[in-house]
């Protein structure tokens, strides 16, 4: 049955009677606990202080709330729409803001706006915080972390490419960068950016534009690199932003896939590789890419799994073709590009070429889709799911206090 | 196609197929243990909030079929006019939508109430949701 959107029922409010409370207070109080199931999260907001009833039930609600963000827009599993994120009390909301990262399992956003500034902030207490400028206005964001103690990370990656040419062979190599800010709660003095350059390895390269997004997990940060000279062959690496003399450790080396599985290589050259970004979702490393079928020529998404001890991929899950509503029609060739972000169980899937977004839980097995974004312009690895949770540090509570 | 009887508080009885009959978790599991051969009694929903609701799954279903022409738009419309009605009856259609555990029309009148309250002031709402006994208490 069809799922309902009342976004525009609001218009008739003022043609309806007023409400009678003789009425609602008949509502058993957990039912009246579902209506804020329905709420905006402005209306939340207000609907906390109704009573102590229903601020538990805010809050209980808001502990076990999934959105994904996409862009300035979010949804919740099950919507059909996007909606713009509540960020217009930040200055020069929309125009200004450019990218949203959001720390897994906190309220926290990180905003990157159009003159490269650094923002976090919560949407639900409207507080927010700026970032010290980092050195470099180019950086990906890799990783950022919200702690419940009110502290928080961002690390940041830029790389840069040079490219030599002699005779007829051109060789490229990267530099990569991290640049990692660590705020601590109460610090007395503003943190500064620490950097430091990361090893990828003689003769490799970044296998994805780190414009799509970087791949983390609490300590780590993982790319794939692969060697810029002869046979491809991809490594897939992880280093440690907690303890930078450890190295760089090589955790799978492969020239193809397991049989059956592939991601489109025909948009890969010399210069620009546009390979998938390995996901970390519930400790478990995947890898998002295409599974053939039988059939031929057509595929499906399907996540391999990291074999840590083997140093493979093995297949993990692929998405099923009997399920009508999730399975987009066309599925037909290769020319596509996958993506995937991930939040505690759940993994985000995007296939640009033909719009697709789908979520698969790990706990559960599901599979279910998610809404198009309908701006024209579809950027990968912008998709990010996350859970929100009331975590509100002191400090930026009683700077929202004082203005 | 099998039908299914359902029996309104007031004892009015509703024949309807059973594949819309089902579209009620509540119904569907009284049909799994008694089976089809006795009236399904609704004793909570009166015969006015049962056609409604009855009205509301067939439109539903038959948007959803094959070949129907129906676009967003008009089951939008459709779901806004249903909901546009007087608050006693919406406040039966939230409960009998719940009793009779039919998800989406739940959904749509909490999703209207909701509409109706959210832009009210808390104090306007706990009034609202606080009966005059247990306001004194």
């Amino acid at each position: 049955m069809k799922r309902v959107h009342g976004s525009n029922i609001i218009d008739n409010v003022e043609s309806s009677p007023p409400m009678d409370a003789s009425i609602w207070a008949n509502l058993p109080l957990d039912f009246q606990l579902k209506l804020l199931d329905h709420f905006p999260l402005q209306a939340l907001f207000r609907a906390k202080l109704v009573s102590k009833s229903w601020r538990q039930g805010v809050l209980s609600l808001c502990d076990t709330r999934f959105f994904y963000i996409y862009r300035n827009k979010m949804a919740s599993p099950g919507e059909k729409h996007w909606r713009p994120l509540p960020l217009n009390y930040l200055p020069n909301f929309p125009e200004e803001l450019r990218r949203v990262w959001a720390a897994t399992s906190t309220g926290w956003l990180l905003v990157e706006t159009m003159s490269a500034q650094l923002i976090v902030t919560n949407f639900l207490t409207r507080s927010w915080t700026g970032l010290p400028p980092p050195d470099s206005h180019t950086g990906t964001i890799i990783s950022f972390q919200a702690f419940p103690d009110s502290s928080f990370r961002v690390v940041s990656g830029v790389n840069s490419r040079s490219i030599t040419v002699s005779g007829l062979e051109s060789h490229s190599h990267d530099k990569l960068e991290l640049h990692m800010y660590y705020n601590c709660c109460g610090a007395a003095v503003v943190a500064a950016w620490e950097n430091w350059v990361v090893d990828i390895g003689a003769f490799q390269i970044l296998a994805s534009l780190p414009i799509l997004g970087l791949c983390s997990d609490e300590s780590h940060f993982f790319f794939i690199t692969r060697t810029s000279l002869g046979e491809k062959e991809y490594s897939l690496k992880s280093v440690s932003f907690l303890d930078r003399d450890s190295g760089t450790r090589t955790l799978a080396r492969w020239k193809s896939l397991p049989p059956g599985f592939m991601v489109s290589d025909t948009r890969t050259s010399d210069i620009f590789d546009v390979y998938p970004l390995p996901v970390v979702c519930g400790g478990r490393i995947l890898f998002p890419c295409m599974q053939t079928s039988s059939g031929g020529g057509r595929g499906v998404p399907a996540l391999l799994l990291l074999d840590e001890r083997l140093g493979q991929w093995q297949p993990f899950v692929a998405m099923p073709l009997d399920d009508p509503g999730l399975v987009p029609r066309q599925i037909f060739n290769w020319e596509l590009l996958v993506s995937a972000g991930a939040c505690e169980d759940e993994v985000v899937f995007g296939l640009l070429a033909i719009g697709f977004l789908g979520v698969y839980k790990i706990s559960s097995r599901t599979w279910s889709p998610l809404p198009l974004p309908d701006c024209k312009r579809r950027s990968l690895g912008s998709i990010i799911p996350f859970k929100y949770q009331r975590i509100v540090p002191p400090s930026l509570l009683a700077r929202n206090d004082k203005e | 196609m099998v039908k299914v009887t359902l029996k309104s508080a007031e004892g009015d009885v509703f024949e309807v197929d059973e594949e819309l009959a089902l579209e009620s978790l509540m119904v569907k599991n009284m049909i799994e243990d008694v089976g089809l051969d006795s009236a399904i009694s609704l004793p909570n929903v009166s015969s006015t909030i049962l056609a409604k609701v009855i009205e509301y799954i067939k439109f539903h279903m038959d948007a959803q079929k094959d070949g129907s022409k129906k676009t967003s738009e008009e089951i939008k419309a459709f779901d806004d006019d249903f909901v546009n009605v007087g608050i006693p009856t919406l406040f039966e259609m939230v409960l009998a939508s719940n009793y009779l555990n039919v998800k989406s029309l739940l959904s749509l009148t909490c999703n209207t109430v909701a509409n109706m309250i959210k832009t009210k002031p808390p104090a306007e709402v706990k009034e609202m949701f606080t009966s005059a006994k247990q306001a004194k208490a």
